[in-house]
Order: structure tokens, then C-alpha cells, then sequence
């Protein structure tokens, strides 16, 4: 009986040993799926950001670029997502628009830019999309196939990521996202959160918060079907937003009467008014 | 014997448990520690990389405790992984696709002054003039955009001359 009741002790000690390890070589196969995750994240936006290019021309202006870069990379210092960076460019289109892609790839048109009046606007619009980004909004829809394993991975990665070799199957998925990009736009739900993360991140960059609703309540205005929209096509209806925002923003004491960086917003953007 | 045995398993039944407890990391450049989950009082600014043992949380906010103080941090601001290396698509991909682009940019150039076009002219057609997948990506650009690096001193510094925040 004596050694029954030891045998179950150590039976007992070797259960709660097997748990602790198992706990260990999970955390690791964790940080092994992360990374594999990250790297399938930056290739597939590589491509996606590739077919926004494609659509839409880069605008060739350094001083603005640098200057959307500086905002754009301010706010997703501030986002909590540090395992990735994130690039912005400017589109040269007329058209109010702002697209995001997987892996940290962020485009805003000049016809967006030039209907802002400040920093903080440009702040909240930069943040909805890097919410967009970090809310795996593409990733979860459009989840990219997993291709290979292993080394055969690796070296399908690098030419992926050189676009020498696209399968077919990667290759409708990538289609599948530039159509919800440019035609059917994202889910409410998702546009609503990635509403919600842009609040919070300018909230904590330490600007005004109010840029983002400031910005939409303005291109609410433009007549729709006029030269200088799409953003009704892709995005929910614009008062429901702001009246979200608005909710948001108070329930959660919202800094907004933060200085709106005007001046410096002007400068930066002078030639491009 | 048995006495032990029991007070062991206890013992590494305890901590086996509080490896499974939630734990966050600070993953923003810093966030603040708030009395509520309102934004209203800060108590604290806590650096990026700093542990949160979660006691509860909500939708937008997590009550957790770091060090000796416990407060609310926005969810948006943390992460289920302690920050590391960031990772981005250049490194070994980009030597290869310099190489690619520069190889393509005079195969380009030749064929486009036989049609009577600039340099310029012949990269920004170059992507939409191609048939297959391969012709179709723009690397020149796609390089170009991803060569914009801003060091996070450096973004600090920019929002500080704007007055967005202290340093």
C-alpha cells in the first residue's frame, strides 16, 4: 500500500513536470509559427502593395514623401506593432483615398492630402490604415495559401518576394485583395476597428484625436460621383463613423484639445496645394 | 516522505499555474498607465518591452499590474510577445532584387529608345506594358518605397519639434 501511495506521488510529480515542458516547447512552436507568419504577411503585402502601384502611380515628390513617412511612422511607433516596418507613399491621384497592405505598407492619394487641413488629420487617416494592418483585416479574409515547407520555403520566399514566381493559387488570393481594396472595400466591422485603433494610436503618438473625424465630417461634403471621390464606394457610410468616433472618444476621455500641428502641415505641403 | 512529495507537487503545481497566467509586453515606444480605464489620471509611462501580469481586461483596455503598480494600459498599445528584431522583406531578398531591377532597367531603357521613349517614360510603363507575372512587378518602386528608413530617435525628435510630445 506504502508503495502504491509513493508510486502515485511520483506519478503525480512526473504529470506536473510533462505539463510545465509541454508549456516550454509550446511557447516555442509559438515563436517559430509567429515568424513564419510575419515573413507570409511581407511577402503577400509586397504583392498587394505591388497591384496598388500599378493602379496608381507613385507621386514623385521627396519632401512630401519624407513628410507623410515622418507622420506615418511616428503613429505606427505607437501602435503596438514593432515586429514589422512600415513604409508610406503618396499616390499621384485626384481621387480621397488611403489603402493599407499587409506588412506594414501604407498609401495615401494627393487628392486626400490636399483636403486636409492639418497634422492631426493626416495622423488619423495614416492610423486607420496602419489599424487595418495591425487588425490583420487582409490576412484573416484573404488568408495567402501555404505554398512549401522548410528550405524549399525559404528559397520560394526570396523569389516570391522578387515576384519571379507567383502561383496561381497566390496569385487569384493577391487579385481577391486588390478587388476588396479598389471595389468592395473592407467589412463594416473591420472599418469600424480599424477606426477605433486609429483613436488610441494618435491618442498615444500625443496627437489630436479629433484629426481623423475632422477629416471625414470635410469629405463628407465632396458630392458624391464627382472627380475626387471613391471613398464612398470602399468605406461605410461616413456619419455612421463619426458618430462612433464621437462615442469613442468620450467614453474613453479622449485628449482632444491637443494643437493640431497646422503649421507645419502647411509648409511641408505647400507645393503640392 | 509522502509529506514531501505533496508539498513538492504543490509547490510545482503553483508555478506551473502561473506560467499559464496572461502576461503582455509593453509593444508601443512607451503607454501610459491610467487609475481607469479612461485616460483620465496617468499614473505611469511604461517603456516598450515592459512585462503586464493581467488581472483583467476589456475590449480597449487590460488591468494589469508591472512592478510594484497597477493601473489600466490600452489593449492597442501591448502585445502577447516581449518586442524583438523587426522583420522586413529586404535583407537577403533585396541584394537579389537590386540585381534584378538594374539587369531589367537597361534591358528596359534599350528597348524603350527604340520606341522613342525617356528613361523615366520607360520605368513608369514598365509595369503595365509587360505580359507575364514577372514583367508586372514594379521593383524599382516598390524598392524605392521600402528604402525609407526613419530611426525611432529620430521620429521622437519630429514630434517634438512639432509639439506633438515631449521628448
Amino acid at each position: 500500500m506504502c508503495i502504491l501511495k509513493r508510486l502515485a506521488g511520483v506519478i503525480l510529480l512526473l504529470m506536473v513536470f510533462f505539463l510545465s515542458c509541454t508549456t516550454g516547447s509550446g511557447s516555442r512552436k509559438e515563436d517559430v509559427e509567429r515568424k513564419e507568419n510575419v515573413q507570409r504577411e511581407l511577402h503577400f503585402g509586397r504583392l498587394i502593395a505591388n497591384e496598388i502601384i500599378k493602379k496608381f502611380p507613385l507621386l514623385i515628390n521627396d519632401k512630401v514623401t519624407l513628410y507623410v513617412n515622418n507622420v506615418g511612422k511616428s503613429v505606427a511607433l505607437f501602435s503596438g506593432r514593432s515586429d514589422i516596418e512600415y513604409y508610406f507613399s503618396v499616390l499621384d491621384s485626384d481621387t480621397i483615398n488611403a489603402y493599407a497592405a499587409p506588412g506594414g505598407y501604407v498609401f495615401i492619394t494627393k487628392g486626400a492630402l490636399q483636403k486636409m487641413k492639418n497634422e492631426s488629420e493626416l495622423a488619423g487617416v495614416l492610423a486607420h490604415e496602419i489599424g487595418h494592418i495591425n487588425n490583420r483585416h487582409i490576412m484573416k479574409d484573404l488568408p495567402p495559401p501555404r505554398e512549401t515547407k522548410g528550405v524549399v520555403d525559404f528559397i520560394a520566399s526570396l523569389l516570391v518576394a522578387q515576384g519571379t514566381v507567383v502561383s496561381s493559387a497566390l496569385n487569384e488570393v493577391v487579385g481577391k485583395a486588390a478587388e476588396l481594396l479598389f471595389t468592395k472595400g473592407y467589412k463594416i466591422q473591420d472599418e469600424y476597428e480599424a477606426d477605433r485603433s486609429a483613436i488610441f494610436y494618435t491618442d498615444e503618438t500625443g496627437y489630436n484625436s479629433r484629426g481623423l473625424v475632422d477629416f471625414l465630417a470635410r469629405i463628407q461634403t465632396v458630392k458624391e460621383g464627382s472627380s475626387s471621390t471613391v471613398v464612398y464606394n470602399t468605406h461605410p457610410p461616413l456619419k455612421d463613423r463619426i458618430s462612433r468616433i464621437e462615442d469613442l472618444v468620450q467614453n474613453n476621455r479622449i485628449n482632444i484639445v491637443r494643437g493640431k500641428v497646422e503649421s507645419r502641415f502647411n509648409e511641408e505641403l505647400k507645393n503640392l496645394k | 516522505m509522502k509529506g514531501k512529495l505533496s508539498v513538492i507537487a504543490v509547490l510545482l503545481f503553483i508555478l506551473s499555474s502561473a506560467a499559464y497566467s496572461r502576461t503582455l509586453y509593453v509593444s508601443s515606444y512607451n503607454a501610459g498607465m491610467f487609475s481607469s480605464p479612461d485616460g483620465s489620471v496617468q499614473i505611469m509611462t511604461l517603456n516598450k518591452g515592459a512585462q503586464l501580469n493581467v488581472v483583467s481586461e476589456n475590449d480597449l483596455w487590460i488591468n494589469a499590474g508591472s512592478g510594484d503598480k497597477t493601473g489600466w494600459v490600452k489593449k492597442s498599445s501591448t502585445s502577447d510577445a516581449a518586442p524583438g528584431a523587426k522583420f522586413t522583406i529586404l535583407g537577403s531578398a533585396q541584394n537579389n532584387a537590386r540585381i534584378h531591377a538594374r539587369r531589367r532597367a537597361s534591358t528596359d531603357v534599350t528597348a524603350a529608345s527604340a520606341r522613342g521613349l525617356t528613361e523615366d517614360k520607360a520605368g513608369a510603363g514598365r509595369a503595365r506594358s509587360a505580359n507575364s507575372k514577372q514583367d508586372e512587378f514594379d521593383y524599382q518602386s516598390l524598392l524605392k518605397i521600402e528604402n525609407q528608413h526613419i530611426s525611432d530617435a529620430d521620429l521622437i525628435k519630429f514630434l517634438a519639434i512639432g509639439g506633438v510630445r515631449n521628448r
